[in-house]
């Protein structure tokens, strides 16, 4: 027997790693879905108390499950690829390496130049709609709610322009000035974890520098180098995120820089890509080998072409995130407050 | 916060600053008078609220009888409820009080065992584990747009796989070093 009211799915989903969002249809109402993996937030936006629904169009570069689906099947390909005869004329590692550049390059144009930002307004709340972030998705939304919305509320007479100066829409704004983000300038910088975020981004460029020079090297003292700067990469990333969540006595989440969360989500990557790296090697490797072995019919001695291959995605992924860091430092190097940060 | 007029001059319009493309529905209740809840002060003789005796009561909360003034009633599905029963859920007036969020039993349930893969030695734990979770949790309730437990049921045959490698695994085990002993 159900009990509750039954939803019905509005357009968009953003599908997350960790995060989650949907919109769903309620009996009067509009129930926002935040999913947290293993726990899930709802919000009512009740028809008739529904202001406004604005959607500006505005880059959004967010990685979907289903994207990242595409991706691990063209790696799982790869290690085919590679192990592949090859035929004349025809390039089958070319032919992955065109399809994951379309797939990439959608992917950019998708994110870049057709998608928004979708808010809804009520009179006491102002609040961002996750799962309404293409533009075809907010079209398709708008169609469906608007006419719930006007069925609760109503419509606007023609001259209702004009008489918008007299109105705010959304939660009214308080006439006390905003407390100030940090007690000082020297909180503002004591809040932005320095030292950890120099020391994650020299050793993301060192990891990547000694990658690329290390290509082709299977020495004793390159592996052991390689795993120090492992290690230093894993304890500044760890200091990173320690700062962050180390709130000062008194202050709030709120007080936290927005360098500081933006580092230490680049903190939180580079584990996630450590241990990615941890963990999918040895399958790489055992991969490529069972698909050599099979490939060869009597047992052959199994090459291992992948090592610099690994050791190149292995440093690229360390650049691109220690260009993100500097790009972190050099974007909030002003923060609310004025306080500017060094640049290097 | 309010919106800039530009916005709501036409259904589409650009920004003037970036050049984006914005669009804008706007609904009557934007245009609603705001007006702040008086209470009015309770005079001798009048009924009063029951956590402000200074102000004048106007209904009672239909679940625990308390009055309420301008300022605490509820009103939800019908009824007045006082603060106190809608914090705290009682009984009808629950329903003033909708569910915010919730756990997701089925989820931990399927995904712990599948995570916990990484790290195997620990499947020991997890596989059970998880059974044992579906089977308590089989009744709680789901997400509130969710409505089927195909995660439990997977749950339960992760959790059994798991389970019974170990169990084949140390028979297994078992016989081999009786064998050896022989």
């Amino acid at each position: 027997m159900r009990k509750g009211p039954h939803y019905r799915k509005l357009p968009g989903h953003r599908r997350g790693f960790l995060r989650g969002s949907s919109m769903w249809l309620g009996p009067d109402y509009l129930l926002a879905v935040h999913s947290l993996r293993f726990r899930e937030e709802y919000k009512r936006y009740y028809f008739r108390d529904i202001q406004a629904i604005v959607t500006a169009e505005a880059p959004r570069f967010h990685i979907s499950t289903r994207f990242a689906a595409i991706a691990a099947l063209l790696l799982i390909a790869w290690p085919f690829v590679l192990a592949a005869p090859a035929r004349p004329g025809i390039s089958s590692a070319g032919m992955l390496g065109g399809m994951a550049a379309v797939v990439v390059l959608a992917w950019f144009l998708v994110s870049g130049f057709f998608s928004c930002r979708c808010r809804i307004y009520t009179a006491v709340s102002c609040d961002d709609l996750p799962s309404v972030y293409r533009t075809w998705t907010a079209r398709k939304f708008l169609l469906t709610v608007e006419p719930l919305i006007q069925q609760a509320q109503g419509s606007l007479e023609a001259s209702w322009v004009r008489a918008v100066g007299e109105w705010n829409i959304g939660p009214r704004e308080t006439s006390e000035a905003p407390a100030p983000a940090f007690d000082s300038p020297l909180a503002a910088r004591a809040s932005f974890p320095m030292i950890g975020s120099a020391a994650l981004i020299a050793s993301l460029f060192a990891d990547a520098i000694w990658n690329t020079i290390t290509l082709h090297s299977n020495e004793r003292w390159t592996q052991v180098t390689n795993g120090l700067l492992t290690l230093v990469e894993a304890g500044a990333a760890i200091v990173v995120i320690a700062h962050h969540f180390r709130a000062r006595p008194g202050q709030g989440k709120d007080h936290r820089s927005k360098a500081s969360k933006a580092m230490q989500r680049l903190a939180i990557a580079t584990l996630t890509v450590m241990a990615g790296f941890y963990y999918l090697s040895p399958f790489a490797y055992a991969w490529i080998a069972g698909v050599q072995a099979s490939a060869g019919g009597p047992p052959v001695e199994v090459t291992l072409p992948i090592d610099p291959y690994l050791h190149q995605i292995d440093a690229v992924l360390a650049a691109v995130l220690g260009l993100v860091g500097l790009a972190i430092i050099w974007y909030h190097r002003e923060d609310d407050s004025g306080i500017i940060y060094p640049s290097s | 916060m309010p919106l800039p007029e530009w916005e709501l001059a036409a259904k589409q319009a650009a920004c003037t600053s970036c050049g984006a493309s914005n669009e804008a529905r706007v609904f009557p209740a934007a245009f609603e008078p705001r007006t702040a809840v008086q209470p009015q002060p309770a005079l001798e003789g009048d009924a009063a609220c029951f956590d402000h005796p200074d102000k004048c009561a106007v209904a009672a909360c239909q679940q625990c009888g308390r009055f309420v003034c301008r300022l605490c009633e509820v009103e939800s599905g019908g009824g007045v409820w006082c603060p106190s029963c809608v914090a705290g859920r009682a009984g009808a007036a629950a329903g003033g009080n909708p569910e915010n969020s919730r756990i997701l039993f089925d989820s931990i349930a399927l995904i712990t065992p599948l995570i916990i893969l990484l790290m195997w030695p620990l499947t020991a734990i997890a596989g059970p584990g998880a059974v044992a979770l579906s089977i308590v949790k089989w009744k709680a309730p789901l997400s509130l747009v969710r409505r089927s437990r195909w995660r439990f049921v997977a749950a339960i045959v992760i959790g059994l796989a798991e389970t019974g490698g170990w169990i084949w695994g140390i028979a297994y085990l078992l016989l081999l070093v009786r064998a050896k002993a022989r």
